[in-house]
Formats: structure tokens, C-alpha cells, sequence
């Protein structure tokens, strides 16, 4: 079972205006923790490899979004995260937008009936990161010239599904903390 | 069955964001004049202004005389660069003797005006290989100018901002670059491979004489982005395939992509 609930940092409050900050702080936080996490994936992942792969931290802040927070918010997670990787990509703007939301939606999605379900977050977050990898590799090829190797594509997809099955743990309770809200929300 | 049904149940959300992400892809297909190049560049300065106000509020490094020699050493390995470069022209002198014959008219790389740019950050994705230059349009950098290192040929620039450059290493799986190999000048086009190890070079006959340790030059052919004679690499391996009218030739690019600080953008136009 996934204990990452954000009832559990619930606090009580009262007051429309009470929870008007409550969910403006929420966005703030969670904004705040996706532009750090812009910062340092292109500041300081560019000089951190792995077996000759980068850490791709804006999938896996997706997935973790999608896994605290919900389906819906997964999606605009990714599509965010996606687009502050296609900036700095020679492929068409948008295609990493498009597979980040997927793998987060899909993740999302699977992640509100993980109680039922023997997986972990991290056994999410592998199972996005394979799809966010894979999604991503079939759509540049397809439209955006991209020509990747099965060797390549199968190096990065195993190494970064192990590295966000690792980290994604570690970042839950982070992003659960920042989702915290009055009302129980699925996760 | 209940997570099938939910996952492929239309919901407002991932629908918008699905149509969003294609309305981009497609916008930014249309060419270099998208709008989308505009986002992109404004993106890139904003996130260069947050880079240098980090730096500069970083205790350790933000004092005047520290920065004045970097920037002075950043000069000076220009010119270093330059220099290198100039005297490596001579590898391929002997040949570009007789082809400069029938050049006469034609400017040569070492006539083009060149702007000495730093490396501020290599790739940070896993499928891209593009390096980020410190300079930019305010430099007088455009895009589709060539980039060399005094070992030879980089890439072309793909992207610029006001004071950012992101260039297209010649080792990415979408570059193509028309060459010339060893001393009989053998036409073919050196693609990338995306390993940045290796390049495959296209379009050499089956009979072609072509051997391991060859010299690959650009040709410079017309619309060519690069100017003829630059650097490329050696050839590694080469064999006549079977039932093949072409060779399969891999060739190793001559700069060590993993150690660049300082390369030079050649303000070249294609005539």
C-alpha cells in the first residue's frame, strides 16, 4: 500500500477566505517545485550521467504529480514539464509536452486504484517512465526526424525507470506535503 | 477493466492537453518563421538572465577580478582556438591546393569572420545532442552557421536568442553533413548516429578505395551549410557490402565532444 495520502499533512482550517489561500498556496508550492526542478534539470544535469544517461527529473515530477495529486493534474504536470523540455530540444515544440501528459495521465489513472493493486510508487513511477521514454522515442521518429537506435532507446528506458523507481519515493512526500487540502483528495 | 474503462474515458483535461501539445507540434513544423522560435528564444533568455543572476549572487565566483579574468581567458582561448584551427587547415593542404584552383572566386573558411563563443551546458536530454553557446543574435550569431574547435567541424546552430545559441552536434541522429573522404575526394554524406561515438557515412560507391584512417573534409558543396575543407573526422571502418552499390563506411568526428569549453561560430553564408 502507498502511504503518501495527503490527509495525512491535512490541516484544519475554516473560512471560505481560509481556503482561498489554502489552494492559492497549494499552486504556488507546487509551481515553486516545478521551476526548481527546471533549474536543475537543465543546469545541472547537463554534467550528470549515468551509465551515459541523463536523470530526467521533469518526467519523473510528473509521474510523482500524477501519483500525489491525481490524473488530471498529471496531465497538466506533464504538459508543462514536457514544454520546459521541448524548449531546449531541436525537435517540434510539443512532443515531449504530448508524451509527458500521457505517461502522466496514464500513471494517474492507475495510481487511484493502487490500493487494490500490489505496486509501490516507485513500480508507478517505472512503469511512466517506460511509457514517458517509449511515447516520447515513437513521436519524435514519427514527426520529428528523429532517428534513435532499439539499443539506445532500450539504455535510456532501463536506466531511467530504475533511477525514477528510486527517486520517485523520495519526491512523493514532498509533492504530497504541497498538495495538502481541507477535503480527503483520492490520494 | 475498470482502469481500461477510465483510461480511455474522455476526460476535459488530457483532451485539451493532447490537442494543445499537437496545435504546437504542427505550428512549430511550419518552419523557421513560427511562432513558437519567438517562444523558444524568450524562454531561452529568461532562463539565461536566471543563470547569470545565480551566478552572480554566488558568493564564490562573484568578485570583479575573478569574473574579468574569466572573461579574458575566455578571449584568449578564442584566439587559441582560432589559431589552432588555422594551423590544422594544413592537414588537408595538399588537396585543397587543386581544389582552391577552381575556388579562386569562392571565400574559404579562413576568410569567414568568426566569433569565439563558450560552452555554458551540454545536453540535458537523453535523444538531443545540441550544446548551449554563452553568445547569441546580439553577437552577430544566426542560425545554420557552422560551428568548429580546433579539431574540426562541431555542428550548426540551430536556435538563438539574444545572448544564447543552442548548436546541433554533428553526432545527432538529424544531422547530415556532405563530405569529401580521403585523397582521391570521395563524395558522401556523414549522418549522425546519435551515440556520439560514431557517424555513418552515406552514398560512397562499393568500389571506392576508401580506407580506415582516411581524412573526412566538408565539401561544401553548393547549399551546403559548411564551407569546404573543415575537419570532420577519420574514417574507422569500411567494407563493400554484399549485393550493395554502396560502402558501409563508420567514421570517428575529430573533436572529443565530451570536452568542449570554447568553439568557434563561423559567420559563413552559403553562396
Amino acid at each position: 500500500m502507498i502511504h503518501l495520502s495527503s490527509e495525512r499533512w491535512i490541516t484544519p482550517s475554516s473560512g471560505s477566505s481560509r481556503r482561498l489561500d489554502w489552494h492559492g498556496s497549494r499552486r504556488l508550492r507546487v509551481t515553486a517545485i516545478s521551476i526548481a526542478a527546471v533549474v536543475v534539470q537543465h543546469g545541472v544535469m547537463p554534467d550528470i550521467t549515468i551509465f551515459g544517461v541523463h536523470p530526467d527529473l521533469l518526467l519523473l515530477l510528473s509521474l510523482v504529480v500524477a501519483i500525489t495529486g491525481g490524473a488530471d493534474r498529471g496531465a497538466t504536470a506533464g504538459f508543462a514539464s514536457g514544454l520546459a523540455t521541448d524548449v531546449f530540444l531541436s525537435t517540434p515544440l510539443g512532443l515531449s509536452a504530448l508524451a509527458y501528459a500521457l505517461a502522466a495521465y496514464g500513471t494517474g489513472v492507475l495510481a487511484a486504484d493502487a490500493d487494490d493493486l500490489p505496486w509501490t510508487v516507485g513500480g508507478l513511477a517505472a512503469l511512466g517512465t517506460a511509457a514517458g521514454v517509449s511515447l516520447y522515442v515513437m513521436a519524435a521518429s514519427l514527426l520529428g526526424g528523429l532517428d534513435v537506435s532499439a539499443t539506445r532507446w532500450l539504455q535510456v528506458t532501463v536506466i531511467l525507470v530504475a533511477l525514477n523507481a528510486l527517486l520517485a519515493p523520495m519526491l512523493a512526500p514532498l509533492l504530497a506535503r504541497a498538495w495538502r487540502t481541507r477535503r480527503p483528495t483520492p490520494w | 477493466m475498470a482502469v481500461a474503462q477510465r483510461l480511455f474515458a474522455p476526460r476535459p483535461t488530457i483532451v485539451v492537453v493532447v490537442l494543445a501539445s499537437l496545435s504546437l507540434i504542427v505550428i512549430d513544423r511550419a518552419g523557421a518563421n513560427a511562432p513558437t522560435g519567438e517562444f523558444r528564444a524568450v524562454v531561452r533568455d529568461g532562463f539565461a538572465s536566471m543563470s547569470d543572476t545565480a551566478e552572480w549572487l554566488w558568493p564564490f565566483d562573484s568578485s570583479q577580478q575573478v569574473r574579468d579574468l574569466e572573461e579574458r581567458n575566455a578571449e584568449l582561448a578564442g584566439e587559441l582556438e582560432a589559431l589552432r584551427a588555422t594551423s590544422r587547415q594544413a592537414v588537408d593542404t595538399e588537396r585543397q591546393r587543386n581544389d582552391l584552383l577552381a575556388l579562386l572566386a569562392l571565400p574559404t573558411p579562413a576568410d569567414v569572420d568568426k566569433v569565439a563563443a563558450p560552452v555554458i551546458a551540454m545536453d540535458s536530454t537523453n535523444f538531443d545532442s545540441t550544446i548551449e553557446l554563452g553568445k547569441g543574435a546580439s553577437d552577430g550569431i544566426a542560425e545554420n552557421m557552422p560551428v568548429v574547435t580546433a579539431e574540426g567541424l562541431v555542428g550548426r546552430v540551430i536556435e538563438v536568442s539574444e545572448s544564447r545559441s543552442s548548436v546541433l552536434l554533428i553526432t545527432d541522429s538529424t544531422s547530415n553533413v556532405g563530405v569529401r573522404v580521403g585523397a582521391t575526394g570521395d563524395v558522401g554524406v556523414a549522418v549522425g548516429t546519435g551515440s556520439g561515438e560514431h557517424l555513418r557515412i552515406d552514398l560512397i560507391e562499393a568500389e571506392s578505395p576508401v580506407t580506415d584512417g582516411d581524412v573526412v573534409v566538408t565539401n561544401g558543396r553548393q547549399g551546403s551549410l559548411f564551407p569546404p575543407g573543415l575537419l570532420v573526422g577519420s574514417v574507422a571502418s569500411s567494407r563493400a557490402a554484399e549485393l550493395d552499390l554502396r560502402r558501409d563506411v563508420t567514421m570517428v568526428p575529430s573533436v572529443d565532444f565530451q570536452r568542449l569549453d570554447n568553439v568557434m561560430v563561423l559567420k559563413w553564408e552559403s553562396p
